[in-house]
């Protein structure tokens, strides 16, 4: 978690300190956690971002991002963390779905 | 009534047993008694998946399998010889276990029991006894912890509780691995896993995915019209193949689905768990289906291995009592060279996990309504023909007629 991310990217920022998270585990937590409005705003920002932010990183090598771009890549997992609960599902959780608390993220 | 449509027949190009077309018994679902049988004529026989080679890369890398339906807790551990040994978790002096409890992982030069700190190898043979005096009654040649029949198949680890097993694993496997063996599964890197504790009966549970009839209802929310389509309603599978006591079926892909625009990026970037452009990967759509989107492969009695196009995944079904299950889900996919690969994985990895909250919302209903008696056999379709399969073979092998007698 840097707190900053690559130029070009800064108007992102205010997104890090809920979504620059390194695991899958804490994106969906904080996803089923958090208003659907969060994520919404999250998705929203995102979604014209996610094609220039993969085109930026391309030049980086992926396991061995510095913190920046990092940050940059978790902000777009979390992008896909939240899109399905926004596009399809229109709140955090799934509908009369499996309670979370019992389902297990590992990873 | 009138029949199906020929197209829409689904194709089974392999010989099918003698099945009946009879509702089925709900009997084995909810018996204890049954359950008992299933334990000492299914599982006891069976060759059971306790994981792949890639979790214990290393000599010392060790697995701890607590199964318990074998009232068994297994070590699985690659020896300083990189070979892949199994043993029973149990100190040969008075029985205590050589690993700590809860440990699921590790790596270690052997192992040392934490009662009184005898010691084994990574060979699970007996190297050191503190104060080995005491024991002059005692031949310390050749005791090593119990070990545990094991093979491996495309990198997954099996092991059998049969000190001589009827069948190998290869032979077991038979057909099946004829078709799925040429997926590159050794290309494939770990990047999920999922677990959850369902209190339902083990075959119920495996019930909910081995079929695509349910898809429409029980996913209207992920994806809903992901299998199902103008030209195939009821996502009859494209074929299923038998290979007792295993079976594959392939599951249809609705061509005319409107990715979603994060499912649109992820197919932009990689593979998507959503339907998408097929890349070929050998060892999948075996019958060369057209609308296919990936199948789903069942190693009997409790292993899946669904594979697609640049993603498989894993479900293990680990019966605990005739009640309850506990299952796990691991997701495979080709290792991603750049930040938009990861971020495509992601999609099928979300994708996924969303669709199994829905899957694993019906069988704990579905499993009081059994139990309730009301309900003395169920009513299965010919989409449905594994399900069907499932339950011939479990009652084949609890009445000693399993390939493994």
């Amino acid at each position: 978690m840097s707190g900053q991310l690559p130029n070009g990217f800064k108007q992102l920022e205010p997104f890090l300190e809920t979504w620059d998270l390194p695991t899958e585990r804490e994106r969906h937590t904080t996803r089923l956690t958090s208003p659907i409005e969060n994520s919404q705003q999250l998705y929203d920002a995102l979604l014209p971002q996610i094609e220039p932010i993969a085109g930026y990183l391309a030049d980086f090598d992926v396991h061995a991002l510095p913190p920046a771009e990092q940050s940059l890549l978790n902000l777009a997992l979390s992008f896909m963390e939240v899109s399905l609960a926004v596009e399809c599902l229109k709140q955090p959780t799934v509908p009369g779905g499996f309670a979370f608390e019992r389902f297990e993220v590992l990873f | 009534m009138t029949a199906p449509e020929d197209r829409l027949i689904i194709k089974v190009p392999t010989e099918i047993p003698d099945m009946g077309t009879d509702p089925l018994p709900i009997e084995p679902y909810i018996s204890a008694e049954f359950f008992e049988k299933e334990r000492e004529k299914v599982f006891k026989k069976a060759w059971l998946n306790v994981g792949r080679v890639d979790e214990i890369p290393l000599p010392g890398d060790y697995l701890v399998k607590k199964i318990a339906v074998l009232n068994a807790t297994i070590i699985v551990v690659r020896g300083k010889d990189d070979q892949i040994r199994a043993f029973h978790n149990i100190c040969v002096h008075r029985g205590m276990q050589v690993t700590a409890a809860g440990c699921e992982k590790g790596h270690a030069e052997g192992f040392m029991c934490g009662y009184h700190a005898w010691v084994y190898d990574l060979e699970g043979k007996l190297k050191n006894v503190p104060g080995k005096e005491y024991f002059p009654a005692t031949d310390f040649t050749g005791l090593q912890l119990p070990p545990v029949t094991l093979d491996i198949w495309n990198g997954f680890i099996f092991i059998n509780d049969q000190d001589k097993p009827k069948l190998g694993l290869a032979e077991y496997l038979g057909g099946l691995s004829g078709d799925l063996g040429a997926y590159p599964f050794a290309n494939f890197n770990h990047i999920a896993r999922y677990r959850a504790k369902v209190a339902v009966n083990w075959k119920t549970f495996i019930d909910a995915f081995h079929e695509a009839y349910h898809v429409a209802e029980v996913h209207k929310n992920t994806i809903p019209d992901g299998c199902n389509s103008p030209d195939n309603p009821n996502a009859v599978p494209t074929s299923a193949r038998l290979y007792p006591p295993h079976h594959s079926v392939s599951v249809p892909v609705n061509t005319a689905y409107v990715p979603t625009p994060a499912a649109a990026l992820a197919w932009q970037f990689g593979a998507s768990f959503a339907p998408g452009e097929v890349g070929g990967l050998p060892g999948m759509n075996p019958s060369g289906d057209e609308a296919w989107w990936f199948d789903i492969n069942v190693l009997f009695p409790n292993f899946f291995i669904d594979v697609g196009p640049g993603w498989y995944f894993t479900y293990n079904f680990w019966p605990v009592s005739v009640d309850e299950t506990h299952w796990e889900m691991n997701i495979y996919q080709l290792d991603a060279q750049t930040a938009a690969q990861k971020i495509a994985q992601e999609h099928t990895k979300v994708l996924l996990r969303d669709i199994l909250y829905e899957d694993l919302s019906t069988m704990e209903q579905t499993h009081e309504s059994m139990k309730s008696g009301k309900l003395k056999e169920m009513i299965v379709g010919e989409m449905e023909i594994a399900v069907r399969h499932q339950l011939y073979q479990v009652t084949q092998w609890v009445e000693g007629k399993g390939c493994m007698e």
